[in-house]
């Protein structure tokens, strides 16, 4: 059982399971190298995890599907996050403050 | 002709705070709708949206996220899921549609508020798309919840039930009110946006998805966490507001529209979300209890966004985890006996196994909770059903509206038997209020003028409001004799004790 804020400093997207979320850990573990990527896993969605910050770049994902994908794309899939999240025009920053 | 980039364009576009011409500044944003703070618009000019999107891009999405949802549902409607479901799932559908949808309606009118008297340009575009949300977010279950009167009429209070004098939704609109309506803008958008979405929404829409993706329900598991996906964006705008407030001297008030905002919601979630994931989900379906999505979405990701944004937790935190734990098992029992105050047919979702369930993960259920059940259970296995519905009406509480209880066979010993339940109560200008919790109380204490006026259903039995007779109570509430709620398994539920009987028979 949590304790409030035991997980640190884990910061990331909480994504719905399918196809996107599935590129979505593949292009986070590439975008974050040399980082730890923690997963977790639950009936309807997935939750993905770097501590500090966590970047998501909308062209690594297109790479791992063979097509575009847009910020649309992502927040369709996206139904929460943890930490604080940072719009930017290639991307998204999930920090924790 | 080569189309800017919208990083190119946002910032001017923007800056939307013309020096007004046939007003003045304060006509147009009147301080009591807009900012009784007294902060500089120049501080309220540096908000910055942490999840930009342009119009272009926001319809587009929402575009495809309909086409999602509304696709899953078309291409599911033939397998008859709902003919087929459990009483328990259908009760949970009920549960969830009922209240929610209009609720959905009360936040566009909120987020619309926002739009128009706040002072921050960006909280203003934030606000647009979060009112188109809510529109949406209202209509999407208002349409999904409609397909299902043809089977049940219990879906035709999706809509009417925000038009009654219902007790639960007496209870559901005075929070509402209180947080989005009666507010200004920067006030009821930390309430909203930050104490109920980015605090509680999580739970009931991405916690009970995984519930109802493994019950198979997938139309339900898709729209609730498509409307997630709009909550997960708009929930942003009150993090740029904490700051600001911080910044300017104003930590004070933040905090405790954090602290009352949450309480109020917390409240409603607990009967809300606990009944829903720790009954009502059919036992092989539950991905989780409420106290543990309670710990993954609010005790650990909320917690740490409200301290990382330099406020503490709410003084009531640790009241907080107790209740967690306990307040939802007694609405759960209160639900059931006065099932036939809901519009709905409540369950007790209390058979061997779900108790043992219910023993795991709340170890001590057995010896609580479980002894007003054994009650119950008794009293239908004597056929006794009379004794399973109680003579008197409950105590409800002055602000959460919801029942005052305890936990059985702790505390106080009286006749025998042991319950800790506490009215704390307050003599305020000449009449008693009765609380649920130190924590209603204070709210209460904080504002007395805001609240006193408020009525509970208890007592507007009491004042004369609900009519005489053995009706009354039941019109009031806008429910005729075939709305009034039954045992949704017509008590077939205690079957599983019978074995036991059996054989002790034997």
């Amino acid at each position: 059982m949590t304790t409030e804020g035991d997980a640190g400093n884990l910061v990331g997207p909480v994504m719905r399971a399918g196809e996107i979320a599935d590129a979505v850990l593949e292009a986070i573990r590439e975008d974050n190298e040399g980082r730890e990527v923690v997963t977790e896993a639950h009936a309807s969605y997935i939750r993905i995890k770097v501590a500090d910050e966590c970047v998501l770049r909308y062209e690594t994902v297109g790479d791992m599907l063979g097509r575009t994908v847009t910020r649309g794309d992502i927040e369709s899939n996206m139904p929460s996050f943890a930490g604080f999240i940072r719009t930017e025009p290639d991307g998204i920053r999930f920090v924790a403050r | 002709m080569a189309l800017l980039e919208m990083h190119e364009w946002y910032d001017l576009t923007r800056a939307t705070n013309w020096t007004p011409a046939y007003v003045d500044e304060e006509a147009l944003f009147p301080p009591a709708l807009s900012d009784p703070f007294g902060i500089a618009v120049e501080q309220w000019e540096t908000f910055d949206e942490p999840y930009k999107v342009s119009y272009r891009d926001y319809v587009e999405t929402q575009r495809d996220k309909d086409i999602g949802a509304y696709s899953v549902k078309s291409a599911l409607a033939r397998a008859d899921f709902f003919k087929k479901a459990s009483p328990h799932w259908k009760a949970l559908l009920a549960l969830h549609f009922s209240p929610i949808g209009f609720a959905e309606f009360h936040s566009a009118s909120a987020f619309a508020r926002m739009t128009r008297f706040s002072r921050a340009p960006g909280m203003r575009n934030m606000a647009t798309f979060g009112t188109l949300d809510e529109m949406r977010h209202g209509q999407i279950q208002m349409y999904f919840a409609y397909e299902f009167i043809k089977h049940d009429r219990v879906f035709d209070w999706a809509h009417k039930s925000s038009k009654t004098e219902n007790w639960i939704i007496i209870s559901l609109r005075h929070a509402l009110d209180d947080i989005e309506h009666t507010r200004d803008a920067i006030s009821a958008a930390i309430m909203t946006n930050f104490a109920f979405e980015q605090g509680f929404t999580n739970l009931q829409f991405i916690g009970l998805s995984a519930d109802a993706a493994k019950a198979g329900d997938h139309t339900f598991a898709t729209m609730l966490q498509s409307i997630q996906t709009d909550e997960a964006r708009h929930a942003q705008i009150g993090t740029p507001l904490i700051s600001i407030m911080i910044e300017n001297g104003r930590k004070a008030e933040a905090q405790r529209l954090v602290d009352v905002g949450f309480w109020r919601i917390w409240k409603q979630f607990s009967a809300l979300s606990g009944i829903s994931m720790d009954y009502y989900t059919p036992l092989e379906f539950r991905e989780h209890s409420l106290k543990e999505f309670m710990h993954e979405w609010v005790v650990d990701q909320f917690a740490r966004n409200i301290k990382a944004l330099g406020l503490d937790l709410p003084w009531y935190w640790d009241y907080f985890l107790h209740d967690i734990e306990t307040f939802h098992h007694s609405q759960q029992i209160g639900v059931y006996i006065y099932r036939a105050t809901e519009w709905w047919r409540p369950i007790a979702c209390v058979s061997p196994a779900e108790r043992d369930w219910l023993e795991e993960k709340y170890p001590g259920w057995n010896d609580t909770y479980g002894k007003c059940w054994d009650v119950v259970i008794d009293n239908i296995r004597q056929g006794r059903f009379e004794r399973t519905v109680p003579e008197v009406p409950p105590l409800i509480c002055n602000m959460c509206g919801l029942e005052v209880t305890g936990v059985a066979g702790t505390g106080r010993q009286v006749n025998g038997r042991r319950w800790n339940a506490t009215d704390f109560h307050l003599d305020h200008e000449g009449r008693r209020y009765h609380f649920c919790s130190e924590p209603c109380k204070w709210v209460f204490e904080l504002e007395p003028a805001r609240y006193q006026g408020h009525r509970s259903i208890i007592d507007r039995v009491l004042d004369g409001t609900v009519p005489p007779g053995p009706d009354g109570f039941y019109e009031y509430m806008g429910q005729s004799f075939e709305e009034r709620g039954v045992c949704g398994y017509d008590y077939q539920w205690i079957d599983g004790y019978d074995p036991p009987r059996a054989a002790a028979a034997e």
